[in-house]
């Protein structure tokens, strides 16, 4: 994350009436200074650290959670989830994404925390993260023009990378295309969709 | 190389706004958000291909930028040279090896090894460790059940009883050494071959790639052909005579002596003539029934303790699916008749991303769940140290299998 999570959202923790001490705390905690593994995953042996953000993948949430609310209570666990929330639509503004879009997306994010929270977290914890994540979902939509607005105001990007960063997925294609067109699978193996490969190629 | 291509795509960027080709960056900004929302509700990469390409022709801006995008992604990767391969071959020679060439490959099954590999060896581990998990499940993998269902259909969905294992292997032996008297062959001692087929699973699967009557493997220069068409005449009233195939496999001996013997006809194709031998013919039939059920015992046990519509369902599903294209890993049942379709998924941490159902996956669950199947999800984490945990998932809705967003 770019910017310093003490300012970061300032105004957006405030306009759901959220705590701005607590809230700089937990952020502190997933964005600048993680937990120790052996906290979070009691039975691993792991003496290192926690990677930054961890807990804004879904299925890394729920274990996330159980942590802050351990610590900082539920007003701790609302404040997690509306710091992952500015943080996805930064994201999603630096790719160039719409109002739209980013309405859209960030329901589906916190529809898939409720998911994993109903997989991961049993009993009363379950219930405590499905009610504090539903009334997030029922009062951020609301005010993502807002909230929005507030996120980019945060953030100072040019335009030229904007448009770089909205067409990284054309160019990951590409790259993909000339990879594997140089005999490249990659540590991580990836395929290209034939009719891709066609289309560009003329090949079979 | 994402980052170096971005580079370069910001350059060329800089220098078409400098010379006047492309007049702002909003509008190209707009049309990749106007293609990005066609491609979300396109189901099929040749509609997203569609979609490009329309968007392409329609907007030359658009056009531009798609082109100056494959012209940075083709420099950013143009000085690659010799590409690091993913496994590392050592062709040094080995001490004491007197010269000889020896390879050595370096592999990461973790982290050089592709999906496929870590996704099979996660299907070993369920198989593995189910019983632990749940120990009142009796699973057998799809490719298993995909046969089963296409070689004995219709006992499945006849509803034959499938007797105890003991009692089938008991009546296969009698039946072959039926056979073998018929043809003069010494009979096979029946206390030895029930042992041997009771206790060994992978005997009784490779049954039906061995000789029929004498069990030895199928090797080229023992066998005439390694599997010979015996075509058998019957008696239909309605059609009048005709022929039925059944697939046998015969070695050269134990062919010879049927033909001598006026069993199989001397000329091609090869015939069992009912009419001729009804004995012969019902002893054969019955012997290549028993040798199917034999080799497809497991999936065909754990069949029969479900209903018939869910039979018939698995049936529609599995008995013609290609093979490596089945949807699910395994297929379950419990004691009270519970019903199960398993997908195993992997991962290479304690928290890692987990791929989601395919959307052929999602299609049967659904009709699944509404026969009272259950879908499983057990989450196999490769940890450290050859360690491996295994979590166990019930997912009620398709859309609460882990996917790969955000």
């Amino acid at each position: 994350m770019v910017l310093l999570p003490e300012v970061f959202g300032r105004e957006a923790y405030l306009m759901l009436n959220l705590d701005v001490g607590v809230c700089s705390e937990v952020v502190g905690v997933v964005a600048t200074n993680p937990p120790w593994v052996v906290d979070v995953f009691p039975g691993i042996a792991d003496e290192g650290r926690l990677p930054r953000n961890f807990g804004y993948r879904k299925n890394e949430f729920p274990f996330i959670y159980r942590y802050v609310y351990s610590r900082f209570g539920s007003e701790g666990a609302k404040c997690l989830v509306l710091y992952f929330i500015l943080y996805h639509i930064e994201k999603l503004l630096r790719r160039g994404y719409d109002t739209e879009v980013i309405k859209e997306s960030v329901k589906a994010l916190v529809e898939s925390y409720i998911d994993e929270c109903r997989i991961k977290l049993q009993g009363e914890l379950y219930d405590i993260a499905a009610r504090s994540l539903s009334q997030v979902l029922s009062s951020v939509p609301e005010r993502i023009n807002e909230v929005v607005e507030l996120v980019e105001g945060e953030y100072r990007q040019d335009p030229f990378d904007t448009l770089v960063e909205a067409s990284t997925d054309f160019i990951s294609m590409e790259l993909h295309l000339v990879l594997y067109r140089k005999g490249y699978r990659g540590k991580r193996p990836f395929s290209i969709p034939r009719e891709f490969f066609q289309e560009r190629t003329g090949e079979c | 190389m994402l980052s170096k291509a971005k580079q370069i795509l910001r350059r060329r960027l800089e220098k078409a706004v400098a010379g006047g080709e492309v007049k702002n960056l909003q509008a190209p900004l707009e049309l990749i958000n106007n293609v990005r929302k066609k491609t979300a509700m396109a189901e099929t990469f040749p509609e997203v291909i569609q979609v490009l390409k329309t968007e392409a022709d329609e907007n030359p801006e658009f056009g531009r930028l798609l082109g100056l995008i494959e012209v940075s992604a083709r420099e950013a990767t143009g000085d690659l040279g010799e590409l690091e391969p993913s496994i590392k071959i050592n062709t040094a020679k080995i001490p004491g090896s007197n010269g000889t060439l020896a390879l050595s490959i370096e592999y990461n099954i973790k982290f050089n090894g592709d999906r496929t590999l870590r996704g099979t060896i996660a299907e070993l581990v369920f198989k593995r460790v189910y019983p632990q998990l749940l120990g009142r499940l009796r699973c057998c993998s799809t490719t298993e059940l995909a046969l089963a269902l296409r070689f004995c259909g219709e006992i499945v969905l006849k509803d034959i009883a499938i007797e105890d294992i003991n009692a089938i292997i008991l009546e296969y032996v009698r039946h072959l050494n039926m056979a073998r008297e018929m043809l003069g062959l010494e009979k096979r001692s029946e206390a030895v071959l029930s042992n041997v087929l009771s206790s060994s699973e992978l005997i009784r699967t490779y049954l039906p790639s061995r000789c029929l009557l004498c069990l030895d493997r199928a090797i080229p220069s023992n066998f005439v052909e390694t599997d010979i068409k015996v075509a058998i005449k019957k008696n239909d009233e309605d059609r009048g005579i005709g022929y039925h195939t059944v697939h046998l496999i015969l070695c050269n001996n134990c062919l010879r002596i049927a033909q001598e013997k006026g069993y199989i006809t001397t000329y091609r194709p090869y015939k069992v003539i009912r009419e001729r031998n009804p004995l012969f013919y019902e002893t054969i039939m019955r012997l290549v029934r028993l040798v199917k059920i034999l080799a497809h015992y497991e999936a065909l046990s754990i069949l029969s303790k479900i209903d018939d519509k869910a039979k018939t369902f698995l049936f529609e599903i599995y008995a013609w699916a290609g093979s490596g294209a089945h949807p699910f890993d395994f297929f379950c049942v419990d004691e009270q008749g519970g019903k199960y379709l398993v997908d195993v998924v992997s991962t290479r941490d304690y928290a890692g991303e987990l791929a989601p159902l395919t959307k052929c996956e999602k299609e049967v669950a659904e009709e699944a769940r509404k026969l009272g199947f259950k879908i499983l999800v057990p989450v196999v984490r490769f940890l450290d140290n050859w360690t491996v945990k295994v979590e166990l998932i019930e997912e009620k809705q398709a859309s609460n299998h882990p996917s790969a967003s955000p």
